[in-house]
């Protein structure tokens, strides 16, 4: 293992170990001690009521949206330094028969961050993933249910400059390590769910980046499409976005399937297929 | 559970980048700055005055020119079909000239003979015209463009680093931004 693979796992680690602080500890004032980035960030209630019209429309027409009440619950921090990088958590009721996840930063010039599809093999419950935020913004989930209906639930989240951040490596070693797949996968006790976390080393290069020391913009390119399937049977397909941070990292729970080999499809926006199988769990 | 919360808290500044000094203003560098530009900014940039909203608009109204440098979003080619494009409208000081990308920390020298043609244009040559750079608060990049500007020779350069946020808060009106296209092909 190199040294700069080894300081890529450790910071990983720390993204996750600090979210977890992040979210374990949700009474702590995390915006107190982010004054100096925070300056005016002022929420207007009507605005962000008619941006999220907007992006509502523009994805899902008239179709009716409804109060998701407890079958979706977002947490996020309040405020985010990484902006590049803000970790997300959904929760989402097994008991309702939902079929699709769409995530959105409403605020961020491609607001849908991305579309997951369930299939069987999902065990619906939490998805942890990180996103852009390019600026004060809420974010929306909404989820349909297998009789259509469309629910959502939106919480805001600070940070800024998200989409113009410049990618934390050098770009030998990104390119080095692009598209890389670990699935990291908790042995379940009872031989039925498994909790995972799917890591993709790809840059998702949105086009408004420019690398330090270089003075053109990096062009774009980012994953559209990140397929998991269990045995041949489809966890999820997600179609993805810009707004994905880079190395996209997805936490999920599946339900092992037919021989229970995991394979990971993904798809950058250049064409370029990456693709990894993983070994069924031993029992 | 109880000591666990406590090292918890002990650690949390630490994991989340603390130990970064709280203070308002960071040092003024050298150089420009050449990235993380959402930051808190210097106090003063050398050869530039400081204003604030008031001070812009008095420049203003004394025929300085006005140039927001904040980068403009770019639509991602071949973005698929059905994901929507959004770019929320920039919302600047009326009478802005809106340049994206020169307040970046190293450009091209396409980009730098760009600036400097549009300056020199709307200045109509006069190294002595007020002009007015900003961004938004606690961004680099307007301070940038305005070390560029004092650089190329302009002796009444004035930096707003309040930006559009200070702007809108001192109650002033604001209006829709277009960006001019500057080269920054890859």
């Amino acid at each position: 293992m190199t040294i700069e693979k080894r300081h890529r796992g450790l910071a990983v680690t720390v993204r996750w170990l600090a979210l977890g602080v992040a979210l374990a500890l949700p009474g702590l004032p995390l915006a107190a001690r982010a004054d100096d980035d925070e300056v005016s960030q002022k929420v207007d209630p009507v605005e962000q009521a008619e941006r999220w019209d907007l992006v509502r429309s523009a994805v899902f027409d008239n179709r009716p949206v409804q109060d998701a009440g407890d079958t979706v619950r977002i947490e996020a921090p309040d405020f985010w330094r990484e902006s590049a990088m803000v970790p997300i958590t959904i929760r989402l009721d097994p008991s309702k028969h939902i079929v699709s996840l769409s995530l959105f930063v409403d605020n961020n010039p491609a607001p849908q961050v991305g579309v997951f599809h369930f299939g069987p093999a999902m065990s619906v419950g939490e998805i942890k993933l990180f996103v852009r935020v390019n600026t004060l913004s809420l974010v929306h989930a909404v989820v349909e249910t297998a009789d259509g209906s469309l629910l959502s639930t939106a919480r805001y989240v600070k940070a800024q400059g998200g989409c113009a951040t410049p990618s934390t490596g050098q770009l030998k070693e990104i390119i080095a390590r692009l598209g890389q797949i670990q699935l990291r996968r908790e042995r379940p006790d009872d031989g039925s769910n498994v909790v995972s976390r799917l890591t993709i080393n790809h840059p998702n290069y949105n086009g408004m980046q420019m690398s330090g020391g270089s003075t053109t913009l990096i062009p774009p390119r980012y994953l559209e499409k990140i397929s998991v399937r269990s045995g041949g049977v489809t966890v999820f397909d997600l179609d993805s976005s810009i707004s994905l941070s880079e190395d996209p990292s997805i936490s999920f729970t599946y339900t092992p399937a037919g021989n229970g080999v995991m394979e990971v499809v993904a798809t950058d926006s250049i064409g370029t297929v990456f693709t990894r199988r993983f070994a069924a769990l031993a029992q | 559970m109880r000591t666990l919360r406590l090292a918890l808290l002990l650690a949390l500044p630490v994991l989340l980048g603390a130990g970064v000094p709280e203070a308002s203003f960071a040092p003024e560098p050298g150089g420009f700055r050449m990235d993380d530009y959402n930051a808190p900014v210097p106090e003063t940039l050398a050869g530039a005055r400081v204003v604030d909203a008031a001070g812009v608009a008095e420049a203003m109204t004394a025929g300085a020119i006005v140039i927001d440098v904040l980068p403009a979003q770019r639509r991602p080619a071949a973005q698929p079909a059905g994901q929507p494009w959004l770019p929320l409208p920039r919302m600047e000081i009326p009478g802005s000239l809106w340049w994206p990308e020169v307040g970046r920390g190293g450009i091209s020298a396409a980009l730098d003979a760009w600036f400097q043609q549009r300056l020199t244009a709307v200045t109509g040559g006069d190294r002595d015209r007020a002009v007015v750079f900003y961004c938004k608060a606690a961004c680099w990049m307007s301070w940038n463009a305005a070390k560029r500007a004092v650089g190329y020779g302009y002796r009444r350069v004035l930096w707003f680093p309040g930006g559009t946020e200070a702007w809108a808060e001192a109650g002033s009106t604001m209006q829709k931004g277009t960006p001019e296209a500057v080269p920054v092909g890859e």
